[in-house]
């Protein structure tokens, strides 16, 4: 049973598919029911996944095979090679796939009330189909090309997602800046996949990783490595290319759970340990990971508790935690990194989940504005609570062990790195102690009559805290479905975490005892670095001036200098051209038998000179002849 | 000396009559200028060449030729002739302007 | 060749050009049928010229005799039908008259080869010479020039006649 439905993996591109373009289609004569038939979507790739997590275990759990491998040779014409196309699962594979099919349950099921409202009810569920068969192809594909198609379908269903909300002007400029800024990374990630095609002449993963890394040099890898990881970075908002995902934050906030917290974002991280054998070979490479990584990690962290908006807090922590998975990545440790994306994915999507049912009971972002909601929102509290302490590093929920794991790896590699993500995991379990006491405690500030989601709020909520809290100890079988071991925690680290976790955590409480007025108290205390961290350091205006200014200055230079006048210029010539030379031509045939005789006239004329120079012209043609061949 | 010259240059002269006239007629009478001196040539270059080459073919063949070039100039002077009227009557007018239209 | 065929072969140039000139720019249609009549006298006169008297006989009596009566009886026929002012006009233009300078220029030079030296005179045909060809060797050719004839003949009539019933 479970190896025939891995046979069958590519059903968990093709049903999505089918769904989002059925819903697409027919949705609007469903109605509200169109949620249901496109929760089969999610759950065809669930269960993929998990009978590829069955298969694996079954088969031995060998790292470097496969479960299932399929491919056709695509663009093989006219002589040249071509390329496969193809899925290929392993327990990586079937990791991820469990990972997006259960998230995406989850997202599907909460959306069916907090979307309820919606006009684009429908065209919500057809774009949620068509991400999560997006990201089930960029997961299984063989090779990088099937990746990068995957890997711009999902981008391409962020920005619809992002721009959800298109009659919003800031919903469509952030999904615009998302785009372009993760297409700054995917001119990256391909120009990676195009110099490792060139060096190697396969993209499928079993050729490439083996035989093709071996066999390329240490620039060439080097450099194909940082350009996969500037596609990395894009897709996973790692500086400088960050500033979108606190933009994408206008979509809807189930969109930010599943896209912008738990799957999507992460496919950065997924697309370097898939690659790994590559990274492995490249230290240098793998030096700027960990660099920006724990850069980030820190910075994001950092301006994440300035935030007043509840959203904007959990995407500069989803940033910050990014950060730490590529940290784990440049320190070596690939299968930390993806055990913390296992982990990040199931608490932040139920923060994000949390805070969504929080925006949907009170109607407003702004934490300020919000408070005591522990009282006429506990569901939504404890599992809050729950996410929040596994995001804080408390033991024994599931953040306390990846992120442990990830501070110990990084702690080998590099110390002064692993100092900069102790320091984020104290400001991390600061700020969002803060928010939740700001949310959650104290009493209630808004106008709005704070109320509980329905069921279909709450249940994915529950859903979410489980895993949440004991993925933890799941560490093992995940290292496992990698064909890796597990290892046990190393006592010096974890009390350090735990301590750096404890002390965050008792300064926000305590910080944060007075609710909004000590937010107003930090201002004054912190004086003008409040507002700096607030606006994330100003790098959004200093890209807007270093970057965007000049680039669309010069483009608008371009435009009236080159394009108006060069360009246009040529087009309208021809046009112009065109046009004469018909008006011309129109006397050929109009009749006029006098004109006829002038060109019989001219014809013959036409014919003696070609007849007269015709030996020379044969000449001069085989002297061309000559330099064409001979070269 | 050169006759040859002087033919061609009739030949272009009627030629150029029949591109810029713009009336059947005047068209007619430059098409009758090109054959004549399409004549003269052939004839002229015959005796000639007879002349200088020593070859001598029996001279009768170049009148009988000849006679056949003026016979089918007449036949053309006579269609073309009718046609003129025709179309005169017909259009009113023997600008070749009108005439640009073949219909059947 | 002789003083008074040089002073002929000059008389007969200025008059074939001058003919055909004022067919071809000439702007009254009596003065172009006049011009043309020249032109056509010229180039009987070449025919002399070129010893071919049969021809040159030939050429007046069916163009000078019977085309050029024929064209002015199509004109006058024409001018009543028309009822206008019988000038004529010319669309004069360099393209036209580059196109038949270059036709000119290639006359010239694909003749050049056969450029004759006229040492001596041409060899003087006489109509008994021509009537032994007519009835012998071109005797088809006779007989197809005499069915052209009738078809020119019985075309013209046709074409002028259909107005009529």
């Amino acid at each position: 049973m479970a190896d025939t439905l891995v046979r069958l993996a590519w059903i968990t591109c093709a049903v999505p598919f089918a769904v989002a373009a059925l819903v697409a289609l027919f949705g609007r004569r469903l109605g509200r029911l169109a949620s249901i038939p496109s929760l089969l979507s999610p759950l065809v790739v669930l269960g993929v996944g998990i009978a590829g997590v069955l298969a694996w275990f079954d088969s031995g759990a060998v790292a470097g095979t496969w479960l299932v491998e399929s491919s056709a040779r695509w663009l093989s014409f006219a002589g040249a090679p071509g390329m496969n196309v193809g899925f290929a699962v392993d327990g990586m594979t079937a990791l991820m796939l469990v990972v997006v099919g259960f998230v995406a349950s989850m997202v599907m099921i909460f959306s069916i009330g907090y979307m309820s409202e919606d006009e684009g009810f429908n065209r919500y569920y057809a774009l949620l189909s068509l991400f999560t068969g997006s990201m089930s192809l960029l997961v299984i594909a063989d090779g990088l090309l099937g990746l990068f198609m995957g890997w711009e379908l999902v981008g391409a269903c962020s920005y619809l997602l992002i721009g959800f909300w298109y009659h919003k002007p800031s919903a469509a400029a952030a999904a615009i800046k998302a785009f372009l800024t993760t297409r700054v990374g995917d001119v990256g990630l391909l120009l990676g996949i195009a110099l490792l095609w060139n060096a190697t002449h396969t993209l499928g993963y079993r050729e490439l990783l083996g035989a093709g890394v071996h066999g390329m040099d240490t620039a060439a890898l080097t450099t194909a490595a940082l350009l996969l990881f500037v596609g990395a970075a894009g897709k996973s908002a790692q500086f400088p290319l960050h500033i979108w995902l606190p933009d994408a934050m206008e979509g809807p906030t189930p969109v930010s759970a599943l896209i912008h917290a738990a799957t999507m974002v992460a496919a950065g991280v997924f697309l370097i340990a898939r690659t790994w054998p590559l990274f492995e070979a490249a230290p240098a490479a793998r030096m700027v990971i960990l660099a920006i990584g724990a850069f980030t990690a820190l910075a994001a962290a950092t301006i994440a508790v300035a935030q007043t908006d509840i959203k904007k807090v959990l995407a500069y922590s989803t940033i910050s935690q990014l950060g730490f998975m590529f940290a784990a990545l440049g320190a070596g440790a690939w299968v930390v990194a993806l055990f913390h994306l296992v982990t990040h994915a199931a608490f932040k999507a139920l923060l994000f989940l949390g805070s969504g049912s929080v925006i949907h009971g009170t109607g407003t972002q702004d934490m300020r504005e919000m408070g005591g909601l522990s009282k006429s929102m506990p569901y939504t509290a404890v599992t809050w609570f729950i996410g929040a302490a596994a995001l804080a590093g408390v033991p024994p929920l599931a953040g306390f062990f990846s992120k442990d794991e990830v501070v110990r790896a990084v702690w080998e590699a590099q110390p002064v790195a692993a100092v900069a993500l102790l320091l984020a995991s104290l400001l991390t379990a600061f700020y969002i102690t803060r928010a939740t006491r700001l949310t959650f405690f104290g009493t209630y500030r808004g106008h709005h009559h704070a109320h509980e989601g329905g069921w279909s709020m709450r249940a994915p909520l529950i859903a979410l805290a489980v895993p949440a809290a004991l993925m933890g100890f799941a560490a093992g079988p995940i290292a496992r479905l990698l064909g890796e071991h597990g290892e046990s925690l190393d006592p010096v680290i974890a009390s350090i975490s735990v301590l750096v976790a404890v002390s965050g955590i008792a300064a926000g409480w305590l910080v944060y005892r007075d609710g909004a007025a000590a937010e107003v108290a930090m201002e004054g205390r912190m004086g003008a670095l409040w507002p700096v961290l607030r606006g994330a350091y100003g790098f959004d205006a200093l890209v807007s001036r270093g970057i965007i200014v000049p680039v669309v200055a010069s483009a608008t230079a371009l435009y009236r200098y080159v394009d108006r006048i060069v360009i246009d210029g040529a087009a309208e010539g021809v046009a112009w051209l065109a046009r004469k030379s018909g008006s011309g031509l129109r006397r050929v045939q109009y009749g006029d038998a006098q004109w006829y005789t002038a060109l019989l006239g001219s014809g013959m004329v036409i014919l003696f000179v070609l007849t007269l120079i015709g030996p020379q012209l044969t000449r001069w043609l085989s002297v061309l002849n000559w330099f064409a061949a001979g070269r | 000396m050169n006759f040859v010259i002087l033919a061609c240059a009739l030949f272009a002269l009627g030629l150029y009559g029949v591109m810029s006239r713009r009336d059947i007629i005047g068209v007619l009478a430059s098409v009758e200028v090109m054959l004549g001196s399409g004549t003269v040539l052939l004839v002229g270059l015959s005796s000639s060449m007879t002349a200088a080459s020593g070859v001598r073919p029996d001279p009768g063949a170049l009148g009988a030729i000849g006679v056949l070039i003026i016979v089918v100039a007449a036949a053309e002077a006579a269609v073309g002739l009718a046609v003129l009227v025709s179309v005169a009557r017909i259009l009113h007018t023997t600008q070749v302007d009108g005439l640009m239209e073949v219909k059947g | 060749m002789t003083m008074s065929g040089q002073l002929a072969f000059w008389i007969l140039a200025a008059l074939s050009v001058a003919g055909a000139a004022t067919v071809v720019f000439g702007r009254d249609v009596t003065r172009m049928v006049l011009g043309l009549g020249a032109f056509l006298l010229s180039v009987a006169g070449w025919f002399l010229f070129f010893g071919q008297t049969f021809l040159a006989v030939a050429q007046v009596f069916v163009y000078v005799g019977g085309v050029l009566v024929l064209v002015l009886f199509a004109i006058m026929l024409v001018h009543r039908a028309e009822g206008a002012d019988p000038a004529l006009t010319s669309r004069h233009d360099v393209d036209i008259a580059a196109v038949a300078l270059s036709v000119f220029g290639i006359m010239v030079v694909s003749l050049r080869s056969a450029w004759p030296s006229m040492t001596e005179g041409p060899v003087p045909t006489s109509t008994t010479q021509v009537s032994a060809q007519f009835l012998g060797a071109y005797l088809p050719h006779l007989e197809a020039a005499g069915l052209l004839l009738l078809a020119a003949l019985v075309a013209a009539i046709v074409i002028m006649g259909g107005e009529g019933e």
